[in-house]
């Protein structure tokens, strides 16, 4: 932790200019999903240095960076250059007019969740990275498991998955073939739970560390196949930590795990309806 | 591409629209590219970096919100955040026989800073800093270095570069409210 006195200001700051240890940063992102000041406070400096950026010389980016947005996001390549029926008339101007003679878009992204006030933009999702990247934190401090004020904030309803994700890629152990994560949390080092494929196709989970929950609440663990759309319910995870669910024939490869905090017995609806707390993805596991 | 522009290119994409998410990535990539490029070091983590911010602008383009700000900072944050999150798990390695004069572009960066009122008030506010303060925090930010690497390029104590960062942005918070 850094010797000087804690200041929101300072933290908010030094977190934008990018000066901050990873585990500092991990805090402040941590901080800010229940702070909204601080929140507040990275947006002013993020406007505030921002200019500074302009000093680096633009750089084309190689093509295939695009290709792999539009692959990723779903996009085929004669969508894009459709217009868009609602497209903001400033945009339109701005088009070629050859792109003006084809049929109106598809609108493809389902209804957004709306802004929570307070949480930085970026925070509500990371995209996927193969191994090696960092994570990001969703648990809150303990202090807050009894305060309704904070669960009120940050449970949602519908897809929970909106308001706050953790993502995580922490997989360099050396495994017969098959695939495993890491599910983790940043509040400890290491992992909360191991999750690994079997050969039967049945995914098992092994808690790593005793897991903290508050009374009347679940653990319930969810499955997000890459590409995939909704979460699909693999179960409450028993107080034992260790848990194995069909496999369902999902594609394990960058399938993300998801566990949220749930009423006893676990969502009603069939969808998260309390936050999701830890996450970790599968990746094939390398022999070292 | 003009900031009111950029912001209605976002709402757009808030609601799907393909074409106004390209239009984003054509004009905002290079700089942003440019700037990953800067922090990493390294041509795949900084199309990594450029590729996952792009995918968050895409996921959270209806949480912009115009009123808070411009949305090319917000883009160039999800870049930034990105490249270092890349550079801070790789541990890359620091330069320490670089002279100090070297450290920085800060004469360069200084002129070049765009015309653009924010830019402005930005130069005339890091003006005023002492000429070493100026060149830690802009090469906090142009160069990615953490509190840790700056120590080691700079050959100074950790303390006293945390000690100059503070102070400075402390300045730089008071000038540019003024």
């Amino acid at each position: 932790m850094s010797d000087l006195p804690y200041d929101r200001e300072h933290r908010a700051a030094e977190y934008v200019l990018g000066v901050l240890p990873v585990g500092e940063a991990r805090l402040v992102e941590r901080e800010m999903l229940h702070d909204p000041q601080l929140a507040q406070a990275v947006s002013r400096w993020e406007q505030r240095l921002a200019p500074l950026a302009s000093t680096i010389q633009p750089v084309t980016p190689p093509a295939e960076v695009w290709a792999r947005i539009e692959s990723d996001l779903g996009f085929e390549h004669a969508d894009v250059t459709a217009a868009s029926a609602e497209a903001a008339p400033m945009a339109t101007e701005e088009a070629a007019p050859a792109d003006i003679e084809e049929p109106p878009a598809v609108i493809v992204e389902p209804p957004r969740p709306k802004p929570v006030e307070g949480l930085p933009p970026w925070i509500a999702q990371r995209p996927e990275r193969p191994a090696g990247h960092s994570p990001v934190v969703t648990i809150p401090p303990r202090g807050l498991w009894h305060n309704t004020g904070f669960w009120r904030g940050t449970a949602m309803g519908g897809l929970a998955l909106a308001a706050v994700l953790a993502f995580f890629a922490i997989v360099r152990a050396p495994a017969p073939a098959g695939f495993h994560g890491a599910i983790v949390a940043l509040e400890r080092p290491g992992s909360m739970w191991m999750a690994e494929t079997m050969p039967d196709g049945r995914i098992k989970l092994t808690a790593m560390t005793a897991i903290d929950r508050p009374p009347n609440r679940d653990l319930e663990l969810w499955a997000l196949p890459k590409g995939a759309a909704k979460p699909i319910p693999m179960g409450v995870i028993p107080a034992s930590g260790v848990m194995m669910v069909a496999g369902h024939d999902m594609p394990m490869d960058g399938l993300q795990l998801l566990v949220s905090l749930e009423p006893m017995g676990g969502s009603p609806t069939g969808a998260p309806t309390g936050p999701v707390m830890y996450g970790g993805t599968l990746h094939p596991a390398n022999p070292v | 591409m003009e900031a009111v522009e950029l912001s209605s290119l976002l709402s757009a994409c808030a609601r799907g629209d393909r074409r106004a998410f390209k239009s984003i990535y054509d004009s905002q990539s290079p700089q942003m590219y440019g700037i990953a490029l800067r922090i990493t070091r390294d041509p795949a983590l900084a199309a990594d970096a450029l590729h996952d911010a792009f995918l968050q602008a895409w996921q959270n383009a209806g949480r912009f919100d115009g009123a808070r700000g411009r949305a090319e900072a917000w883009l160039i944050s999800l870049v930034r955040y990105r490249a270092l999150d890349a550079v801070r798990s790789r541990k890359r390695e620091v330069v320490t026989d670089t002279p100090p004069e070297q450290v920085d572009d800060a004469p360069d960066a200084l002129t070049a800073v765009s015309q653009e009122a924010d830019a402005r008030a930005l130069q005339r506010c890091l003006e005023t800093l002492e000429p070493e303060r100026r060149r830690v925090i802009a090469s906090a930010f142009i160069d990615g270095y953490s509190h840790a690497e700056l120590a080691k390029r700079l050959n100074m104590p950790l303390g006293t570069v945390k000690s100059w960062i503070r102070r400075g942005l402390e300045s730089l918070k008071k000038c540019l409210e003024t």
